[in-house]
């Protein structure tokens, strides 16, 4: 509880409410060929809250970009009700603020293209197996 | 491309003219409170369900309209609202949720019958906003449709399996004939002025009899299926699903897409969340 008040307080703050939409632009999301740098690999980082797979191998980040110190990230969710979406949140803010010359990290949340279980990576599916998850 | 494509999409609601920027408020907040007091009704037949695997897929249907609910409602701040607000502040009678779930459903074939004709409504008019120019209304949609997928193929499964029981089939056919005709009116008239706007600017795809057409010609082949079809009214015509009966329109509002009524304080209270005011959060 003490975490959900901690995040609650941070959308607060923010103003964004993990509401922020975008336009889908082309290209997206980010194919799995080009998730290379440091923010994809310390987003490899960051588990997914109920399936044993990083968010990136889920296939729930679409998009992260960088200007300056500040960090976009698209998001979206495997549901439209996932109760796990401010400790996602929170754990991509933590975990990104952690990488040098970063000091602002924006999580927009999105819904265009939706997910499915094809935005699962074939390293993630292969973990998953390795739970005995069929995916 | 890309610069025909901008001009004919509305980025954000204050580049919609007026009247079809108020029209499509009254759409979204309907679907929102309705979403919103569908996810209610189900999360109260989580106990008491038939099987415990039922009541576990009424909680997780409750949590889709809950999540539905959210997406819907954030919209409303992009038309001018404080969505929190709408959300959390209320009074009973200013809620535009479908007038038949003023009322609980009526145990299992109520969650039946509200699964498969209230439901289904609510879904056929976010269809129609599905390839919407109003982009921010356009991007939630897929993923809602595509979870509404498993509602539907769960509220036919039970619908078949109750009319195999000879006791059940009245109970049901009874939930089935009370929601039909409010799915159907929900749909709205094609001559109100707003719906016509945001069909005229392509908010929203087609009229509400197209609509209609849709929703039949998607619980039909179930109702048909049950043989409860022909008592329903339901009539397949050369292909085409058509409704026999005759819609009330008396006291319509087409704003609130309401005739009257009105959700009881109780509800309300659960609604906004009022006993949890102190931890509300997102």
């Amino acid at each position: 509880m003490a975490a959900c008040a901690s995040s609650a307080s941070r959308f607060a703050a923010e103003g964004d409410g993990g509401t922020a939409l975008l336009d889908a632009p082309s290209a997206y999301p980010v194919p799995f060929d080009e998730r290379t740098g440091p923010l994809w690999d310390a987003l490899r980082e960051v588990m997914d809250p109920e399936i044993p797979i990083s968010l990136v191998d889920l296939g729930l980040i679409y998009d992260v970009r960088q200007e300056g110190n500040r960090v976009e990230v698209d998001l979206t969710f495997t549901a439209t009700a996932c109760p796990c979406m401010a400790f996602i949140h929170f754990d991509i803010q933590d975990r990104l603020q952690r990488e040098p010359g970063v000091d602002e990290v924006k999580v927009n949340e999105v819904w265009s293209p939706a997910w499915t279980k094809a935005r699962i990576t074939p390293e993630g599916r292969e973990t998953l197996r390795t739970f005995g998850v069929s995916m | 491309m890309t610069e025909t494509l901008a001009a004919a999409t509305y980025e954000a609601a204050d580049q919609l003219p007026a009247d079809a920027r108020a029209a499509l408020r009254d759409l979204v907040l309907a679907l929102a409170d309705s979403k919103r007091v569908l996810g209610l009704r189900y999360s109260d037949r989580m106990l008491g369900s038939p099987t415990l695997e039922a009541g576990i897929a009424a909680s997780s249907m409750a949590q889709d309209e809950w999540g539905h609910a959210r997406l819907t409602y954030a919209l409303l701040g992009d038309l001018g609202d404080d969505p929190k607000a709408l959300e959390h502040e209320r009074d009973a009678a200013e809620y535009r949720s479908i007038g038949t779930l003023d009322a609980d459903l009526d145990g299992w074939n109520g969650m039946t019958a509200a699964g498969l004709l209230i439901d289904m409504a609510l879904t056929a008019q976010y269809a129609a906003l599905v390839d919407s120019r109003y982009t921010p209304v356009r991007n939630r949609v897929q993923k809602l449709l595509d979870e509404e997928k498993f509602h539907f193929q769960y509220a036919a499964g039970w619908a078949r399996r109750i009319a195999q029981a000879p006791e059940l089939r009245d109970g049901l056919a009874a939930a089935l004939a009370k929601a039909l005709p409010e799915a159907l009116r929900w749909l709205g008239r094609d001559d109100a002025p707003g719906i016509r706007r945001l069909v005229e600017e392509g908010i929203v795809r087609d009229l509400p009899s197209d609509r209609r057409s849709r929703f039949l010609a998607r619980v039909g082949p179930v109702l048909e299926e049950i043989g409860m079809a022909g008592a329903l009214g339901v009539v397949r015509d050369a292909g085409e699903w058509t409704y026999a009966g005759e819609l009330d329109w008396s006291g319509w509002d087409d704003a609130t897409r309401r005739a009257g009524g009105s959700l009881d304080e109780q509800t309300a209270a659960r609604a906004r969340g009022d006993k949890n005011r102190a931890l509300l959060m997102d």
